[in-house]
């Protein structure tokens, strides 16, 4: 070891300077290289965070003009009486979902009593078109055969003697179709096969008259059907008087409303070419231009004879007075559905989803009343000059239960049917993803051999490099028909939703999200599962827990902010997925039916990603579509920086 | 039989399938309520053949036993129809580094029994109870069992550590250098509680501390390069000591 002395000898030489090396100056800057690098990975950070405030200004901009604009829109459709006619198609939208119930426990119920008997029906429509087939086939290859000028005279003439020779010669030809055709039907009895073989042969020979026992055929089981026959023929006109009253003002006001509206936009895109005109004039460094001025004054005459009268108090009274006989015809449709209703409670029913229709469309009457009710008084109170407020167009935005555009009619935007599209989907992905991509996290992390993690892990994470318009694709070619196919099996029918009616549904967009989302939650779950010290898994080995205790009470607990961090996360990727959703969830922008249950996951949905990649491309930039586009834009950045945000809470709360 | 809970018979084990040995050919008796302490500079093989007792080693894909057998009372530990689990819930350990779950006081010591299926509150009470009087702890912590263990100071969590092991009643508790992590003040409560716990328990501990080894342990073993230079009572090992290589590590020339 030196000495005292040694160490003060050695530090006391010149050679030592604690002094700035000096670097490259430039505006006053000391530059080095090792701060040139500095500065540029600075710099790199800043420009992402630069690049977020960028985003967010630019959707808040561009978004921003559409709550105003939304109201000038809804104050429009108030004061043409568009919001009197939207009111009472409340009542009739309601009246068609409870309809359709009714009708389709009435289907059900008829087919489940009567399904042989009506298969006969089908049978000879399709003989029909089979006989019509050949004939027109015969007729198409003599006219083919014969290029002369009376063609078209002799193959008539031939039609004629063919139909005639065939309804004999194909007899046994059309009797083997029959056959051929009768088996694929299941429900058929023997005894409807026999009757459909008489009537089969009867058709034949009857030179393809429908034979009466086949067209009586639909009015006899009507008519065993009773009570219930008559509950649904009481219904179904119920609304006739209601429904006529909506049609007349609809028609009326859309015309007021289309008026108004264009006489805005026009007045609008004049107020727009003056003022540009006036900055040309008074700026001297302009007047060559003189081109264009003129073309704008031009423009300006152009538009100016599009500004067109309209007596809005004319149009108004109109509506009022349709308004005076609504209470009445609303009260009809109430009374007659009534009576219908009674006749069903009377009506006799035997099968089991019949019965669960008729009880979910009691309840659905309940509701219609009670909107019924809701709407008369509403209307009662309605006036025309009651200003919109901006809160309004707010709550219309955000509440609002119809997004329809791309008509000529009123724009209506609102986020509802969007919004519970997205989450339904989501959920239904989540549902599918967690399980399966923290089992492979915990089995990958805790059980796999060395070999098996190293394909596992790369393998599933491969899934991410694919391309979503790749999945999208396969997901409506390939899974799409698989599902439909799968949901028709008679054993998977106690599966909620099953079979399904629409063939891209939430569902199959569920699915194919789980799948995307998968090696994102896989791989930080497993992240998270790796975090945990290997003290904690040795130290319970070591008490005699096996691994698959050691993994469940105290890995699995161990990690389990992280697991949760992963999931939030996957879900956020769900949530923001776009083309996945546009080419699988059926892209119908109406809230779903959440009085089916779990079996709404067979319904189509549009979605908040969806609708901006279809839409964006058709409208025109700056209009109250493209605002409303952004405005979706902006819900769905905030969503995601909040689930974003909470997840770093609690990753950072984990390493604390 | 009670002087031999634990035979080694000529042990040898590999870390790398038997390319090279780190433990060359061990054989040596370890007798029933005794503690005895494994001594030797680093790298010698006693931890390494501490985890061989509960088959820790197992956990190690390369790691292999190349010859000999280990007998924990009178079964081989290695036959075929011995399960590592099993004989983990006979054989406990306690960690170097402290190492209670990220659970209540009350989850760990519980964890044991636990995870061997016992449900009933009371015997869990119980046994909670008595391992944490066992290793004196329960005066300190005994209006906080619900809360986490994660929260006590260094010396308590080695003792919970210990509470947990315990609270399975082994028959054999091996302790891997438990003091090394503590100062000296939870390190002379553990050493009372290792003199405590060796009238119910065999213990073997290996050991850094010379000083700790004649502390506590009734007999000794020192290990040189992965081989028994000496064994024999502590108080031979280090008064009176056969072996001249013995001589020089306890009295500091080398190691």
């Amino acid at each position: 070891m030196k000495n005292k002395s040694d160490l003060a000898e050695s530090d006391s030489t010149e050679e030592v300077s604690f002094k700035r090396k000096r670097g490259f100056r430039l505006m006053g800057l000391n530059l080095n290289a090792d701060g040139a690098v500095k500065g540029f990975f600075g710099g790199n950070a800043y420009l992402a965070i630069l690049f977020l405030l960028f985003i967010c200004i630019f959707l808040f901009k561009s978004a921003i003009g559409f709550i105003p604009g939304y109201r000038t829109e809804l104050a429009e459709a108030r004061i043409s009486g568009i919001e009197a006619a939207n009111h009472i198609n409340y009542q009739l939208v309601g009246y068609d979902a409870l309809y359709t119930k009714i009708n389709q426990a009435f289907i059900n119920e008829r087919r489940d009593r009567f399904g042989d008997l009506e298969t006969v029906v089908p049978i000879y429509e399709e003989l029909e078109s089979i006989v019509d087939d050949k004939l027109e086939d015969e007729v198409d290859e003599y006219t083919e055969l014969d290029d002369g000028d009376k063609k078209e005279a002799s193959a008539l003439a031939l039609k004629e003697s063919i139909k005639n020779a065939s309804a004999k010669l194909s007899r046994e030809a059309l009797l083997k179709k029959i056959k051929a055709r009768l088996p694929e039907t299941d429900t058929i009895s023997d005894e409807a096969y026999a009757r459909a073989l008489i009537y089969a042969e009867q058709y034949a020979l009857n030179d393809y008259e429908t034979p009466d026992e086949i067209s009586r055929i639909p009015a006899m089981i009507n008519e065993q059907m009773g009570g219930f026959y008559k509950a649904v023929e009481a219904i179904k006109h119920s609304d006739d008087d209601l429904r006529q009253i909506y049609a007349s003002i609809e028609k009326k006001s859309q015309v007021t409303y289309r008026t108004i509206s264009n006489n805005r936009k026009n007045q609008e895109s004049i107020d727009e070419l003056s003022k540009n005109i006036e900055s040309l004039d008074t700026d001297p460094s302009n007047k060559r231009d003189s081109t264009r001025s003129a073309a704008m004054t031009k423009r300006i005459a152009e538009l100016k004879p599009k500004i067109v009268d309209i007596d809005t108090a004319e149009n108004i009274k109109f509506v009022y007075n349709e308004i005076s006989k609504h209470d009445a015809a609303a009260d009809k449709m109430i009374s007659e559905f009534q009576v219908g209703v009674d006749l069903l409670a009377k009506a006799e029913v035997k099968t089991e989803k019949s019965e669960i229709l008729i009880k979910e469309s009691s309840r659905l009457f309940d509701e219609l009343k009670e909107i019924s009710n809701e709407r008369k008084s509403l209307l009662a109170e309605w006036n025309h000059e009651k200003p919109v407020t901006l809160w309004n167009s707010v709550t219309a935005f955000f509440f609002g239960a119809d997004w329809k555009t791309g008509s000529d009619r009123q724009n209506l935007y609102g986020l509802m049917p969007l919004f519970t599209g997205s989450l339904l989907i989501s959920l239904v992905a989540m549902l599918f993803a967690v399980p399966l991509a923290i089992g492979a996290a915990i089995y990958v992390n805790q059980f796999a051999t060395k070999r098996e993690a190293g394909f596992l892990k790369p393998g599933i994470e491969f899934i991410q490099a694919i391309p979503s318009v790749v999945l999208g694709l396969f997901g409506v070619l390939v899974v799409a028909g698989l599902l439909q196919g799968l949901s028709e099996c008679g054993w998977l029918s106690w599966v909620p939703g099953f079979p399904i009616q629409d063939r891209l549904n939430v569902l199959l967009a569920g699915i194919l999200l789980a799948f995307m989302a998968c090696p994102t939650i896989f791989t930080l779950a497993e992240d998270a599962l790796n975090n945990v010290p290997k003290a904690y898994t040795e130290a319970s080995l070591a008490m005699g827990a096996n691994k698959l205790q050691t993994a469940l009470k105290i890995v699995v607990p161990a990690s389990l902010s992280g697991i949760v961090a992963a999931i939030m996360l996957g879900f956020g990727r769900v949530i923001g997925e776009t083309m996945v959703v546009l080419l699988v969830a059926g892209n119908k922008a109406r809230i779903p039916d959440l009085s089916n249950g779990i079996g709404v996951i067979g319904e189509s949905v549009h979605t908040m990603t969806g609708i901006i990649a279809q839409e964006y491309g058709e409208v025109e930039p700056g209009v109250l579509h493209w605002k409303a586009l952004f405005m979706v834009g902006l819900v769905l950045f905030l969503i995601s920086l909040s689930i974003n945000s909470v997840c770093q809470r609690v990753i950072a709360k984990r390493s604390k | 039989m009670n002087s031999k809970l634990i035979q080694l018979e000529d042990l040898g084990f590999s870390y790398d399938l038997g390319k090279t040995e780190t433990i060359k050919g061990v054989t040596l008796d370890i007798p029933a309520n005794q503690v005895t302490a494994f001594i030797g500079p680093s790298g010698c093989g006693k931890s390494t053949l501490l985890r061989c007792l509960n088959r820790m080693n197992d956990l190690i894909d390369t790691a292999k036993i190349t010859r000999g057998t280990i007998k924990i009372l009178g079964q081989d530990i290695h036959a075929s129809d011995v399960d590592s689990i099993e004989l983990r819930k006979h054989v406990g350990m306690v960690f170097q580094k402290y190492n209670p779950f990220p659970k209540s006081i009350y989850d760990n010591v519980a964890y044991g029994l636990r995870i061997q299926g016992e449900k009933n509150k009371s015997t869990l009470d119980e046994a909670v109870e008595r391992s944490l009087r066992g290793s004196a702890l329960w005066d300190e912590v005994k209006d906080r069992l619900k809360t986490s263990a994660l929260g006590l100071s260094g010396g308590q969590q080695q003792r919970l550590c210990i509470a947990r092991t315990i609270a399975v009643q082994p028959k054999v508790i091996l302790m891997d250098e438990p003091c090394s992590a503590l100062d000296p003040i939870a390190t002379a409560k553990v050493e009372e509680l290792i003199t405590e716990l060796r009238k119910e328990y065999t213990i073997v501990i290996v050991t850094h501390s010379m000083q700790q080894a004649s502390r506590i342990s009734d007999r000794t073993a020192f290990f040189y390069l992965g081989e028994v230079v000496e064994y024999n009572t502590t108080e031979t090992i280090f008064q009176n000591p056969s072996q001249q290589q013995t001589e020089d590590y306890i009295s500091g020339r080398f190691g």
